[in-house]
């Protein structure tokens, strides 16, 4: 979830609340799904509670988004609700409008608060499909440019999510392939600095940089001429995708890893994930780890903020730190930007990519939402613990589809998913 | 193999003059054998495949026997036709090349062709695309809320496995207004067993372009859905083929319709037919040998198991289509409609077959089915798995000899 969206959605929700649509209602959000986390916790540092979420799978009966109860929609809504206001912030908006409206619910009480689906309009017109051609030939000419500096019979794998976690995964199974496969000339292309010094991790140095842009143009013209003809591999299942991947997450134990492995390295599918990374011995580390403030083995660090996955409740963050500030450990979260505060008795901190794993090193402790970092960090030796919201996949639950541990990252890292325990068994931890 | 390779590959074949020439496939795999059997159909013999893999060497396939390129090539044949049957075009046309055969005078490519991405290449798919753009404005015509479900292939147990899921899914996602576009008659045919509405006949050409233009502006931007999971997912799919932890029916069933229960397969339309004087009531096994997906077994596997059935006084008929899939020697030849195939079936008693879209045809026939899986990789397709037969009998015969497959087919009827 990218931070415009937050905004767009933030901004949507003040509206309401300025409106008073919210005021003595029974607010209801439909789907157990990220950013509902965010609308919940928007809305309770606003003073609004969402009453109930409501969820189709049957599998999150019962659990919590962001400490709500998860209903099925006739559990809360069988008897017509004059009271209720449902929000919505998903793609799907129009078929749970539906079903809403075959429930008793008149329109007025839907309320879409963030457009998900970005402008479909089936009825296409000429002019979108010339703009498209236009497109790709621009695509060409990237393409031909790439050539011309890397070589004729190049290979270009790209990895077009700006993500963390996907470009670990990616670079620890590519550093393995191209180990095996000393023949072939590739570049691994993704977007933004900070994915290419995480390639850079595993010491490939064969990783280029390509705007959004570029990279949209890349994979449409592997989708459109194929790996065969473009030697362009998209090297990420689930984008571009009719979506069957995320159909069958969790199917049959396979995890996010899999799926990664399964689509393009078939081969290292069985074998251990390499993460073997370049890092900093503890001595190499400790003036600046010193200098950020962290003490020696007594200090933990919080990650608590997701961009896929649902997050936890906020008050949950401010009670495991107040228990572990108790039990004498020195508290950072790690904050990228302002937007990312600090939890209430801790100290903000940053540090690079690149030190992660030897400053959770020093450290000693790391507390995580499920994110990015969790891929990035899995090779260091402190103590993890890593929170999933309870939430069920299609075929499984968050910790087995994305879990670290089950996808031979870590196999020492302490994973909880949310309940009403969560902070004890935090603190037992440590 | 898929109706659009297969298509391309026997259009490549026919445009040739085999006239003293010495035919050579490159590749001894599911191509080869296609090819050899489509030649064979035509009374072309071919001569020899060549394999760079030496464990392969001095064997037979499908009667044709295998060398490495040094033996068979070694010495140079003015007259040698080659044909490769690889992806790694490439790298065999430069082995040939350096041993003095010439492209487009001996080397052919069959199904993958070897490609730079060329300006000329490109704009050709611009326009591939714009008659796509043209073919789906033709079926849509203005109706935009009408879904439009594609079945980009021309295999009869693709259609069969589509149409057996397809009232559900509709069903499900409450989806009245739909056109249903298929590739050929046969496959409408198929369709209509299932009672699928407004079927649309599509030429395999504006098929490809169809889901072509669909891949271009993107799924998401059409009212279409591509009935298939490998289609336009360039690939990336098969190595769950391969890895076997996901079959067929289940990236079919979870993956395109997303069911998220167990799903009950809908049983097809019979057509009633008189019972043909060639079959005698439950002592006749129906054989059927040959297969465009999974490779074949050996002819004269199946002349043993027809021997040995009629040891034990059954009738044996092969399904047989004509000469390039001959009957059985020492068995009938028959042939009949797909929607006559379930009631021969049921009259007969007894089905033989190696895994082939029959196989989904009859899956509903109250018989007994037995289902033959050449190796571990076929068994992707297993029709259990897909939801079709629970009574069915499959069984993989990788590493088994003739005699012990034959006995696990006796055991089962007799």
């Amino acid at each position: 979830m990218n931070n415009t969206l937050i905004f767009t959605l933030r901004e949507n929700l003040d509206n309401l609340i300025q409106e008073n649509v919210l005021n003595d209602k029974f607010i209801v959000l439909f789907g157990m799904n990220t950013p509902g986390d965010e609308v919940i916790n928007y809305l309770a540092r606003k003073g609004f509670s969402v009453n109930a979420v409501i969820d189709n799978n049957v599998l999150n009966k019962g659990k919590k988004l962001a400490g709500v109860s998860v209903y099925l929609p006739g559990d809360v809504l069988a008897d017509t609700r004059t009271d209720a206001i449902i929000l919505i912030c998903s793609r799907y908006f129009s078929e749970m409008k539906k079903q809403l409206e075959e429930m008793g619910y008149d329109a007025s009480q839907i309320i879409k608060v963030l457009e998900m689906s970005s402008g479909v309009n089936y009825s296409l017109e000429k002019q979108v499909l010339e703009d498209k051609v236009n497109v790709i030939r621009q695509a060409y000419g990237l393409h031909y440019k790439l050539k011309k500096k890397y070589g004729e019979n190049i290979k270009i794998f790209v990895s077009p999510v700006k993500a963390n976690g996907d470009v670990y995964i990616i670079a620890s199974l590519m550093k393995n392939y191209i180990r095996e496969n000393p023949g072939e000339k590739i570049i691994l292309a993704v977007v933004g600095g900070v994915c290419k010094r995480i390639a850079g991790m595993f010491g490939l140095n064969n990783v280029i940089t390509v705007t959004q842009e570029e990279m949209e143009l890349l994979v449409k013209l592997s989708g459109f001429m194929g790996y065969e003809n473009s030697g362009i591999k998209i090297v990420q299942p689930y984008y571009m995708y009719t979506g069957i991947f995320r159909k069958m997450e969790g199917y049959k134990g396979i995890t996010f890893r899999d799926m990664f492995a399964y689509g393009y390295f078939p081969k290292l599918l069985n074998k251990k994930p390499d993460i073997h990374i370049n890092r900093k011995t503890v001595s190499q580390i400790e003036t600046e780890a010193k200098v950020l403030g962290i003490v020696k083995g007594k200090t933990i660090i919080f990650a608590p903020y997701a961009n896929s996955l649902p997050q936890i409740e906020w008050k949950i963050w401010e009670n495991i730190a107040e228990g572990l500030a108790n039990k004498g450990y020195k508290l950072f979260t790690n904050s990228a930007s302002d937007s990312e505060m600090a939890i209430p008795g801790t100290e903000r901190i940053f540090f690079t990519i690149e030190d992660a794993v030897s400053i959770l090193d020093y450290a000693g402790g790391f507390v995580a939402m499920r994110n990015g970092l969790c891929e990035v960090v899995s090779s260091s030796k402190c103590r993890q613990v890593i929170i999933y919201p309870d939430k069920a996949g299609r075929f499984g639950k968050m910790k087995d589809i994305y879990g670290i541990r089950a996808m031979g990252l870590n196999e020492n890292a302490i994973e909880l998913e949310d309940s009403d325990n969560i902070i004890d068994e935090v603190l037992e931890v440590f | 193999m898929n109706s659009v390779q297969m298509d391309k590959l026997y259009k490549i074949l026919d445009s040739k003059d085999y006239q003293n020439r010495y035919v050579v496939f490159f590749g001894a795999n599911k191509i080869t054998e296609l090819a050899i059997r489509h030649l064979e159909g035509k009374g072309i013999k071919t001569d020899a495949i060549i394999d760079n893999d030496k464990n392969k060497s001095k064997t037979t396939k499908y009667g044709v026997l295998i060398d490495t390129p040094d033996n068979i090539l070694g010495k140079y044949r003015e007259d040698a036709i080659i044909f490769i049957a690889s992806r790694y075009v490439k790298e065999m046309t430069k082995q040939l090349e350096d041993m003095g055969y010439e492209q487009g005078e001996h080397i052919f490519a069959t199904i993958y062709q070897t490609s730079t991405l060329s300006l000329d290449e490109l704009e050709d798919n611009v326009s591939l695309v714009k008659k796509g753009y043209k073919v789906y404005r033709g079926l849509m015509k203005n109706m935009d809320n009408r879904k439009l479900f594609i079945c980009p292939y021309k295999g009869i147990g693709d259609i069969y496995f589509i149409g057996a899921f397809f009232n559900e899914y509709c069903k499900k996602q409450g989806i009245r207004d739909y056109i249903f576009a298929v590739v050929g008659n046969v496959c409408k045919r198929v369709a209509d067993m299932f009672e699928i509405n407004n079927i649309t006949v599509l030429s395999q050409e504006d098929m490809d372009v169809l889901v072509k233009y669909i891949g271009f502006i993107g799924v998401n931007k059409t009212n279409a859905k591509i009935l298939n999971h490998n289609a336009m997912h360039f690939n990336i799919l098969s190595p769950f083929e391969v890895a076997r932890r996901i079959d067929w029916g289940e990236m079919f069933i979870n993956g395109i319709l997303a069911f998220e229960s167990k799903v009950a397969a809908a049983t097809p339309l019979k057509k009633e037919v008189k019972l043909p004087d060639i079959i005698d009531k439950g002592k006749t096994a129906i054989i059927a040998p040959y297969a465009n997906t999974v490779g074949n077994i050996e002819m004269f596997v199946w002349e043993k198991i027809t021997e040995r059935l009629k040891e034990k006084g059954y009738t044996v008929i092969t399904n047989s289509i004509g000469n390039s899939e001959p009957a059985i020697k020492g068995s009938y030849d028959m042939s009949f409609s797909l929607e006559e195939a379930v009631s021969i079936v049921e009259m007969a008693g007894i089905f033989i077959g190696l895994r082939s879209g029959l196989c989904d045809i009859i899956s509903s026939a109250k018989a007994d089915k037995i289902i033959l899986y050449p190796d571990k990789a076929s068994e992707f397709f297993s029709i259990k798995k897909m939801g079709l037969s629970e009574d069915m009998k499959e069984y993989c015969i990788q590493g088994l000899n003739e005699d012990e497959i034959v006995e696990i087919i006796v055991k089962d009827i007799v």
